[in-house]
């Protein structure tokens, strides 16, 4: 146990380089009294000049670190994936900088070290974040917990750890995206559930842009299920069916009645093609086979101990 | 200055050229750094998949440091090459490389290449390759420096130089607490890790290298692979190699081998690393750890030691893997030149190089 090795894997996207410098510190002196080996790989998924340069100057002062740059920005998911893909501890915790505190790392560790082999964070509350947001994932977890049995904890969020076996499984699935919260329920083994509180370390607001939830929820459900197509394919079936009685009783083509009818069977198929041409979208990307990421380059800690540094006398001339 | 294995041929071919020749040693014996811990590093070509030129020459010296130092060839051996999948070079590319250089190639039996992550490597390759005897070779070139009348002074480290006439250059030599100075012509700094501290103390420019503080674990391999050496490649690869005097394995790896690095810039102060390993603290465990997601026998392997050495590069060699000599003459003190090579076997270009400056300068030549 104390031979093991922890690899921290976290995506930086907006993060300023304060939240990433107090993050990285803080993960370090939690790990150092923790576990004799770890590392912390933070991938570079389009954040700013500034902490670039700041992450820089983290690999000169903290060893084993390593900075990941992928070729742009992926999203969050790719940019975890990336992360556990060259990731090689024995454990391998997955954290957001701005809101996983580290020192919960502990807890989770010793859940995994235990009785689990994947441990995820539950948020106690959604309080903080705003009215329609709340609505939108109550409907969200009602549809793909209560009607289609995904079994994604309600409100988990991305801070877990993992074993190695469990690791070794997720990246061996290359999906086109890669929802770590769908692979992790996909692939079974045993799980357990910690609640926390989400810290805030840049003070902005946690909530995603609104766009963006929609299509993660959107993407979620269509990664994990094909019950939307076989909603609209009933839903169709009804329509006509309907409409054929309707007819079949003889009703007036063109009166108000029948114009509604026909607007509400064309609403039906546009809604029958959407979804058909979103799935299809889907298999599309995935028949391209295109690698998920790449990466631009990747740094490696570099620390010059404070008594290597003495110098030798330097040109007087 | 320098007893490396640079230092003792080049010692030798001056003193084949007729004059005095003087080696100065700062350890107690003669190859004891970096030639001594690299020393199976005898390339032959398939290490530089990217350069078709450094792996033609690399062959080529290859060929011709087998046939000079044959006996100190500790045994043949087995090599693996591993090509990762999503690497920087496909299988198919690397068999076309060798191909072309005419290196021998085979594709690994079946029972090796199911013990590697069918995942992660593409295709496993058999080559055979010698392992040299650093200690053996050690003996050899004292013997030959011995035979020759090449004088050697080891625990001596060389302080500064000064020009002290057109064609006179002093060197100032310390053993223990006693000074001594010596005159000569011809003043080679061959002093890899400090040939910058020489320079800088004789206040003249330094050279702009690039440095690392470099680790290399010592380990028994796990008994599954009978022996052989292994190398994972080509982005993030690692590669376990026989280290023959010490009957143990060394363990490298490209992410975990250099703990760090600095520059010696020209004009100011260079860092002095004393004894390098002080202070550290072994990655054994990254290294392995990441080798056993390609090869995961390799969870059994046993931490013995480590070497940890001081490497000079120039930064130029950063592009790609062909890693050029260098031979430079001081400014300040035209009486001396700079020799670096990253490999043990670019000293046949560098004795080339020497050759052509000797010719250019014959004054120098007449010690």
């Amino acid at each position: 146990m104390n031979e093991s090795l922890v690899s921290v894997v976290a995506p930086l996207e907006s993060d300023p380089p304060e939240v990433v410098a107090a993050f990285v510190e803080e993960t370090i002196s939690v790990l150092r009294g923790l576990v004799s080996h770890y590392e912390i790989i933070l991938v570079d998924d389009g954040v700013s000049e500034g902490t670039v340069e700041r992450v820089r100057a983290l690999l000169e002062r903290h060893d084993f670190v390593r900075f990941l740059r992928l070729s742009r920005h992926f999203g969050e998911e790719t940019a975890i994936a990336a992360g556990l893909d060259v990731a090689i501890g024995d454990y391998v915790i997955v954290m957001l900088p701005n809101m996983d505190p580290p020192a919960l790392i502990p807890q989770f560790l010793e859940a995994a070290r235990g009785e689990a082999d994947v441990v995820y964070g539950v948020r106690v509350t959604r309080k903080s974040e705003p009215f329609w947001y709340r609505i939108g994932a109550n409907l969200f977890y009602w549809y793909i917990n209560g009607v289609v049995r995904a079994g994604i904890p309600r409100d988990s969020t991305q801070f877990r750890c993992m074993s190695r076996q469990v690791v070794n499984a997720i990246t061996q699935m290359r999906g086109a995206d890669q929802y770590l919260r769908l692979l992790t329920s996909y692939i079974g083994f045993r799980k357990r559930a910690i609640q926390y509180t989400p810290i805030n370390r840049s003070g902005k607001a946690l909530v995603r842009p609104k766009r963006e939830a929609v299509h993660l929820a959107r993407a979620l459900v269509m990664d994990h299920t094909t019950h939307p197509l076989r909603t609209v394919s009933w839903l169709g079936i009804l329509t006509a069916v309907v409409n054929l009685v309707f007819v079949a009783n003889r009703r007036a083509a063109y009166t108000t009645e029948g114009q509604l009818r026909n607007a509400v069977s064309f609403l039906v198929i546009t809604v029958m093609l959407s979804v058909i041409a979103e799935y299809i979208a889907g298999i599309t990307n995935r028949l391209r086979d295109r690698p998920a990421y790449y990466v631009r380059e990747e740094h490696t800690s570099s620390v010059l101990l404070r008594e290597e540094r003495k110098n030798v006398v330097g040109m007087t001339s | 200055m320098g007893g490396g294995f640079y230092g003792a041929r080049l010692a030798l071919a001056l003193r084949a050229r007729g004059g005095r020749v003087l080696l100065v040693e700062r350890e107690s014996h003669l190859l004891g750094r970096a030639s001594l811990r690299n020393q199976a590093r005898v390339h032959n070509g398939y290490h530089y998949p990217r350069s078709i030129l450094t792996s033609l020459r690399s062959r080529l010296n290859y060929k011709r440091f087998l046939s000079e130092y044959g006996d100190c060839v500790y045994q043949a051996f087995i090599h693996y090459y591993a090509i990762g999948a999503g690497s920087k070079v496909t299988a198919a590319q690397f068999a076309e490389f060798c191909r072309r250089i005419g290196a021998p190639l085979e594709d690994a039996p079946d029972h090796i290449s199911r013990l590697f992550d069918a995942s992660r490597i593409e295709r496993v390759f058999e080559a055979t390759e010698c392992a040299f005897d650093a200690v053996k070779l050690r003996d050899r070139m004292t013997r030959d420096l011995a035979s020759a009348g090449v004088e050697v002074r080891t625990s001596t480290e060389a302080l500064r130089i000064e020009t002290v006439a057109e064609s006179t250059t002093r060197v100032t030599l310390q053993r223990g607490e006693q000074e001594t100075t010596v005159s000569t012509s011809l003043v080679l700094n061959c002093t890899y890790s400090r040939l910058n501290q020489l320079l800088s103390r004789s206040r003249a420019a330094t050279i702009p290298a690039k440095l690392e503080l470099t680790e290399m674990a010592l380990i028994e391999p796990p008994p599954e692979l009978g022996g052989a050496a292994v190398t994972v490649m080509d982005g993030p690869f690692f590669s376990m190699m026989p280290y023959p005097s010490r009957g143990l394995y060394t363990l490298s790896h490209v992410r975990y081998t250099p703990h760090c690095n600095w520059h010696d810039r020209p004009g100011q102060p260079i860092a002095d690393i004393g004894d390098p390993s002080r202070g550290r603290t072994t990655r054994f465990l990254h290294m392995v750890r990441d080798a056993e997601r390609y090869l995961p026998p390799m969870r059994a392997s046993r931490y013995v030691d480590s070497l940890w050495e001081v490497k000079t590069l120039m930064p130029r060699s950063e592009q790609d893997d062909s890693r050029p000599i260098l031979l430079r003459r001081s400014t300040e003190h035209p009486g001396c030149l700079t020799v670096l090579g990253a490999k043990i076997d670019s000293v046949y270009d560098v004795e080339e190089a020497l050759t052509a400056f000797l010719k250019r300068e014959p004054a120098m030549a007449v010690a």
